[in-house]
């Protein structure tokens, strides 16, 4: 039993992928980013995706010849240059803040209209880094766990003082000799 | 220790409460008034006290009084009432998010790492109700194990064991709303998965095609679901279970068959009246009419007034909460990175990890039916363990699907926490 689940278990192939030559080239090199950005050891699956771009039918707002430069840094394993490569080649910057909402919209100064996006759209259009949970700890920090420790202990202590004056333990002992009956 | 409560008691409301007619005055054992009050003892009256007979008067809080169980305050029976203390942090810290979060897909993560990089406190608050979340999800769960365990669920409280039931399926979907809010690559794909699912259903999936409101982001339709429809439900859900709680009364202990007289707390007979009138009329009604309660369902224990419960609850929620404190501080989740269609790298939460080892071994819809069988399964508890036996040891076949149940959920999630997601996504 152990055995087949362990067998299932391990990674499947893929399906459920659709024809890739009808993908945007655009998008499959987005798709490219974002495996950079989460999985930068799958060279395979970026390599596909690279392929996918240079195949697409729909080639408009890629600079095809950066993504050749981009295969070639891949295969260097030069992954910092291949994603800027990626990012030049859809005209896209890096931000890593996330926080300029025109800068992420790119949108040009003194254009009064935006297209934003709809129904299950992602609306991402540049590719930022995860940011991490914490950084070192720093006196607020060190302030809310004082806070949690007197929450903690006095939680413990009323706790204690309300628990109930008997124990299952005690009124199923005092229970027994009439279970006999 | 004990001599700060009260044995009995639990009176019902008074039009006009006299001046020491307050709750919780007196310390162990006193005679009571025919109304079940304790006698005037002006000395240990404080202001405070008589702040809540003025609010009490008006609101009838006293109405909380009324009486259940000693094993009521063990920490077993306190997890619903821990769970509703989840729902109440849950509650405070979303309020304070939704003031920073922007559910527009274009800036929906950016706004997420404005709350946690610019807004006071932002990182705290956000880690608070991610972990706070997961806590209400375990404490539900350990709710319905410690419900099923003493088969509290029977006759006459099945109705509260489907309610409890739905709110935990609540608490699932509020998660999962969650978990797409931050609209990372994570994110996008929980959508995905739920996208599918809808299309699976049919016409019954309809709220979860993009095409039924094809104009709005499909974020911000979940976002209001999320703040709005799920917790106003949850509510509802919660005012019901608590109303039939009080209806029925926390159900006795199945290990206590007929302890004999109810004792003070010091160990004495304790010889007041165990419960006011007319909770007296409901009980005896109860206990002759055809609905023939077993032995079991006698409350001879000691009874204690609901408010003592509360006190023991909300002790209980401090220390959940210091703990629950110290682990955001200390572990706050990444925001990850902004999402793109067309690739599958993540898992998401734990809760659904069990749901996706079956899709990685069944493709995509065994989420669907999983899910499926899982909550048909528990909505049917009460009506596949009808007897009257409470005991687990007198319930060996139940027992020992539920531990199966159990068993196999857990290994399904801990299989997903060694496996590399298989993509299953069309879009």
């Amino acid at each position: 039993m152990l055995v087949l689940a362990g067998g299932l278990s391990l990674p499947q192939a893929a399906f459920g992928h659709g024809d890739e030559a009808d993908v945007p080239a655009r998008d499959s090199v987005l798709q490219a980013i974002a495996l950079v950005v989460n999985t930068p050891q799958d060279m395979a699956a970026i390599t596909d995706k690279l392929d996918d771009a240079k195949a697409s039918t729909e080639p408009d707002g890629v600079n095809l010849a950066d993504v050749d430069l981009a295969m070639t840094a891949l295969r260097a394993g030069d992954m910092p240059r291949v994603r800027t490569l990626l990012e030049a080649a859809i005209g896209a910057k890096v931000d890593v803040t996330g926080l300029d909402v025109r800068h992420v919209l790119q949108v040009p100064a003194g254009l009064p209209v935006i297209s934003l996006a709809t129904g299950e759209q992602a609306g991402t259009l540049v590719v930022a880094d995860e940011l991490p949970g914490r950084g070192p700890l720093d006196g607020g920090d060190a302030g809310l766990l004082a806070a949690a420790a007197v929450a903690a202990v006095a939680g413990i202590v009323l706790s204690v003082r309300y628990r109930p004056a008997h124990s299952i333990h005690t009124l199923r002992s005092d229970a027994s000799p009439r279970e006999g009956e | 220790m004990s001599s700060s409560r009260t044995a009995s008691v639990v009176p019902e409301p008074e039009p006009e409460p006299g001046p020491d007619s307050g709750p919780d005055s007196g310390s162990g054992p006193m005679p009571t008034t025919p109304a079940g009050r304790a006698p005037s003892r002006a000395g240990d009256r404080s202001r405070w006290r008589r702040l809540i007979d003025v609010v009490d008067e008006r609101l009838g809080l006293d109405a909380l009084r009324y009486p259940v169980p000693e094993h009521a305050n063990n920490l077993a029976w306190s997890l619903g009432g821990l769970t509703a203390v989840s729902l109440l942090v849950l509650v405070a810290t979303g309020i304070v998010l939704a003031q920073f979060y922007d559910p527009t897909p274009e800036v929906a993560n950016a706004s997420v790492r404005t709350i946690v990089q610019d807004v006071p406190l932002g990182r705290f608050i956000r880690s608070l109700h991610f972990w706070t979340a997961q806590t209400m999800y375990v404490l539900a769960a350990l709710h319905l194990i410690r419900v099923f365990f003493h088969g509290s669920f029977k006759r006459p409280r099945e109705a509260n064991w489907l309610i409890g039931v739905s709110m935990f399926g609540l608490t699932l979907l509020a998660i999962f709303t969650g978990t797409v809010l931050k609209w990372d690559q994570e994110a996008y794909e929980a959508l995905g998965h739920n996208l599918e699912l809808g299309t699976l259903l049919g016409g019954a999936g309809f709220w979860f095609s993009s095409s039924f409101a094809e104009h709005t982001p499909i974020l911000v339709r979940l976002y209001s679901a999320h703040i709005m429809l799920i917790p106003v439900l949850l509510f509802v859900l919660v005012v019901v279970h608590a109303l039939l709680i009080r209806r029925h009364k926390i159900s006795s202990h199945p290990a206590l068959r007929d302890p004999g007289p109810r004792r003070t707390p010091d160990g004495d007979p304790d010889i007041t009246p165990d419960l006011t009138p007319d909770l007296t009329s409901d009980l005896t009604s109860d206990l002759t009419s055809d609905m023939a309660l077993p032995a079991d369902e006698t409350p001879k224990e000691l009874s204690e007034p609901f408010t003592h419960h509360l006190r023991r609850v909300g002790a209980l929620g401090l220390v959940l909460l210091g703990a629950l404190t110290a682990v955001a501080v200390l572990f706050p989740p990444p925001v990850g990175s902004t999402p793109v269609a067309g690739v599958e790298v993540t898992k998401p939460l734990w809760p659904f990890w069990w749901m996706f080892t079956l899709e990685n071994w069944f493709g995509l819809p065994a989420i669907l039916w999983g899910g499926l069988v899982f909550f048909v399964l528990l909505f049917a508890v009460p009506f596949l363990d009808r007897s009257p036996r409470r005991s687990w040891r007198t319930r060996p076949v139940a027992m020992a699907v539920g531990a199966l149940l159990v068993v196999l959920l857990i290994v399904l999630t801990l299989l997903m926490a060694f496996t590399t997601p298989a993509a299953h996504l069309s879009m």
